[in-house]
């Protein structure tokens, strides 16, 4: 007869599960406020979102305060681990949820956010990114994966347009091989290494000199085959245009943000150890990854009529972008990678508010898709005012001097350069010149070309609201003033990153 | 190969450069074939039909009524949560009055969705709210 | 003949073959779920096996994660799949093509 486990309450270490907890009780209470009390206007529930969102953040400061003066801690039979790459990412989710939530608020009516089920499902969704990035252990990894992604593909369904489904299908889809090929290459390395924690993986595998390198090899290429899926990378990226086009714009602005931010770290946490062990293959594979990447949907980018779609592959270059961090490893380069991120996520919510306050209820005869650069033809006649932010926002996003992703980018090659990949670097300076050239093609349309079609004029703004201004302009400030923040961030994100050893 | 690595260090990455390039096209030329090859052709439509002399064949139309796919998805979803009790009724006495909170919060949890799923009218017959 | 753990993984190794088959060759949404089912349960067979190999249960929990979650992913699909059926009269993954790529 064994004996009965003792758990002491303090050895749990529940401090660590606090903020993922917080937007999940938040969900269970919007649902049962739902069953108790129907047709509550919705901007309560925004409220009640942001509320738990913001007492998330305020856990979250607390762990970080505790991780500067402990390190890393570890919870729930050191399922949990909250370092500093955990706390960083997670900042970043949390904070990114809490500008994209207010968008909900338009002065149009959308049938989603009418039910409280949106803003339940969206917290639940931010819980499953937190779990994803606050462990090293494959099953919840897993666990956190699933729960964020069948989350996403109802919110995406939710926007009830014929497209919206088509998306969320197809997303789907993806979204089940990409579980599929996860499992199998975890079941690899458990069959290799016998445990299911990345420190314990990475510690067998180099103890015994990589001796089954062939199945590292397989389970490694599962595993970067169902990142690539959630991160876009070029093959597999297909899903990426056709959900964005499908959901709404603030949906497909998060999706471009967090579900990646979150994949990021899962990469960097699983692919360092193998990098840095000398297994040149992966770094050549990850290399062709980047690169192809980068190239090849700024390439498809160039020839896009839609500008929602443009967005969409910029988002995937701008992926593969960051990428290129992960495949340096560095502790420069990681740092590099989580400022880009800080950086693109400000500039990318502002291009995609943008396209949602011009959104359309229904098209107009002889219109084929939502955002066609027509619509932005002569915009700086009707509205300066749009016109001039909007290309704000794409002067940041191809990389423009004073503006926020210019630092991101200048300090990613600057840690390529440092690291040795010169070439790496050069590529990736060549690719912001071409992609200087589509953003550019939305400022040519908006600035010198006369309106296609005076209808257009009404449609833009017609869905502005207070709430979508104030995000706006939020944006636009992180943006313009981004040269300010660089270097505080850089050394406090740099503090982080060095302090949990990656 | 010690040699060349020393003396040309950024050779690799030219071949890398090189490689990718062969790589995405072989990629695109695979995906074409693959999927040429794969794609379902239009045969399988008819061959799935009903066969018929003499009229066009039409579609039934769909009798069951969706409330039965319902039923299933909640059955399917709180069935396959047990998945978890069995373990722990196995091992009831060793992890104690700790595995036995743990189980409570989440029975709590279930039920909250069971309750969600009774409130909203998905266990009545003809009523989906 | 003794069945070792290898039997097994190459067991797992040819269901998820078949899954990964499924998925790519299939145009009707349902059977598509059932491809995805055969390719998250061929890793469950393979969890279980190397479990009792190395007499650890962490496998066996990663299974019923496995379980569970193929269980959720298939009520989420099955949602859609309603919602689609009740527009389209028809679950052919053809019919999707509104938008390119």
């Amino acid at each position: 007869m064994l004996e009965p486990v003792n758990v002491s309450l303090e050895s749990l270490n529940l401090m660590t599960l606090a903020p993922m907890l917080i937007p999940i009780v938040g969900a269970l209470l919007i649902l049962v406020v739902d069953l108790f009390k129907s047709n509550i206007d919705k901007s309560l529930y925004v409220m009640l979102s942001i509320l738990f969102l913001f007492t998330d953040f305020m856990a979250l400061a607390g762990s970080s305060s505790a991780f500067m003066q402990n390190g890393t801690l570890l919870g729930l039979f050191d399922v949990m681990l909250v370092d500093g790459l955990a706390i960083v990412s997670q900042f970043i989710i949390v904070v990114a949820s809490m500008l994209f939530i207010p968008l909900a608020l338009t002065s149009k009516r959308f049938h989603e956010f009418s039910y409280p089920e949106f803003f339940a499902l969206f917290l639940f969704m931010i819980a499953g990114f937190q779990f994803m990035v606050a462990t090293d252990n494959l099953i919840l990894i897993f666990v956190g994966l699933e729960t964020a992604s069948l989350s996403l593909y109802t919110l995406i369904a939710m926007h009830n347009r014929e497209k919206s489904f088509e998306a969320a299908v197809k997303y789907f889809t993806m979204g089940a091989l990409a579980a599929g090929f996860y499992s199998f290459g975890s079941m690899i390395f458990y069959a290799v290494t016998g445990s299911v924690e990345i420190n314990q993986i990475a510690t067998v595998l180099v103890a015994n000199g990589f001796s089954d390198i062939g199945f590292v090899m397989v389970g490694f290429a599962f595993i970067l085959a169902s990142f690539a899926f959630k991160l876009s990378l070029v093959p597999f990226h297909t899903w990426a245009p056709d959900v964005y086009e499908g959901s709404s714009a603030a949906m497909a602005g998060y999706m471009s943000i967090v579900p990646k931010i979150a994949a990021f770290i899962v990469a960097m946490r699983f692919f360092e150890f193998l990098i840095h062990s000398g297994l040149v293959w992966v770094e050549a594979i990850l290399y062709v990854f980047v690169v192809v990447t980068m190239t090849a949907a700024n390439l498809w980018a160039l020839v896009q009529t839609d500008v929602k779609r443009m967005l969409a592959y910029s988002s995937i270059s701008h992926a593969g972008f960051a990428m290129a961090a992960v495949m340096i490893g560095t502790t420069q380069a990681n740092t590099a990678l989580l400022l880009y991120w800080v950086l693109f996520t400000f500039t990318n919510l502002g291009s995609f508010s943008m396209l949602w306050i011009s959104r359309q209820k229904k098209m107009l005869p002889g219109q084929n898709s939502d955002h066609s650069y027509e619509k932005f033809a002569g915009l700086v006649q009707s509205s300066p005012m749009a016109a001039t932010i909007m290309a704000l926002f794409m002067l940041s996003l191809a990389g423009v001097p004073p503006f926020a992703l210019f630092w991101g980018k200048m300090y990613l090659i600057s840690a390529a350069v440092t690291s040795g990949y010169t070439v790496l670097a050069l590529i990736m300076a060549l690719n912001s010149a071409i992609a200087g050239y589509y953003y550019l093609k939305l400022i040519v349309y908006m600035f010198m070309k006369d309106p296609v079609d005076s209808r257009y004029e009404k449609v833009i703004g017609s869905n502005l609201s207070l709430s979508l201004k104030t995000i706006i302009g939020i944006a636009a400030v992180g943006t313009i003033f981004a040269f300010i923040a660089v270097d505080p961030l850089l050394q406090a994100i740099g503090g982080f990153v060095y302090n949990s050893g990656y | 190969m010690e040699h060349i690595i020393t003396a040309n260090p950024y050779f690799g990455v030219f071949v890398l450069f090189v490689l990718t390039f062969g790589a995405f096209t072989a990629t695109t030329i695979i995906a074409r074939l693959a999927s040429r090859a794969l794609a379902a052709k239009d045969t399988e439509k008819i061959k799935l039909s009903v066969y018929e002399c003499g009229p066009e064949v039409t579609k039934q139309p769909n009798r069951l009524s969706p409330q039965f796919y319902l039923f299933a998805l909640l059955f399917l979803l709180f069935d396959v949560e047990i998945v978890f009790m069995f373990p722990w009724a196995v091992d009831f006495k060793v992890l104690g009055w700790f595995g036995f909170t743990e189980m409570i919060l989440f029975i709590i949890l279930l039920a909250i969705g069971f309750v969600y799923a009774w409130k909203k009218g998905a266990l009545e017959w003809h009523n989906i709210k | 003949m003794e069945i070792g753990l290898n039997h097994y993984l190459v067991l797992a190794t040819i269901l998820f073959g078949i899954g990964l088959y499924g998925v790519m060759r299939r145009k009707n949404l349902l059977m598509l779920f059932f491809a995805t089912e055969i390719l998250l349960n061929s890793v469950n067979i393979g969890f279980a096996a190397i479990s009792h190999y190395y007499a650890d249960l962490t496998g066996q929990m990663f299974a019923f994660f496995v379980i569970a979650i193929a269980a959720s992913e298939v009520a989420v699909g099955l949602g859609l799949l309603i919602v689609w059926y009740k527009r389209h009269n028809s679950i052919d993954l053809d019919e999707m093509s509104v938008m390119r790529g």
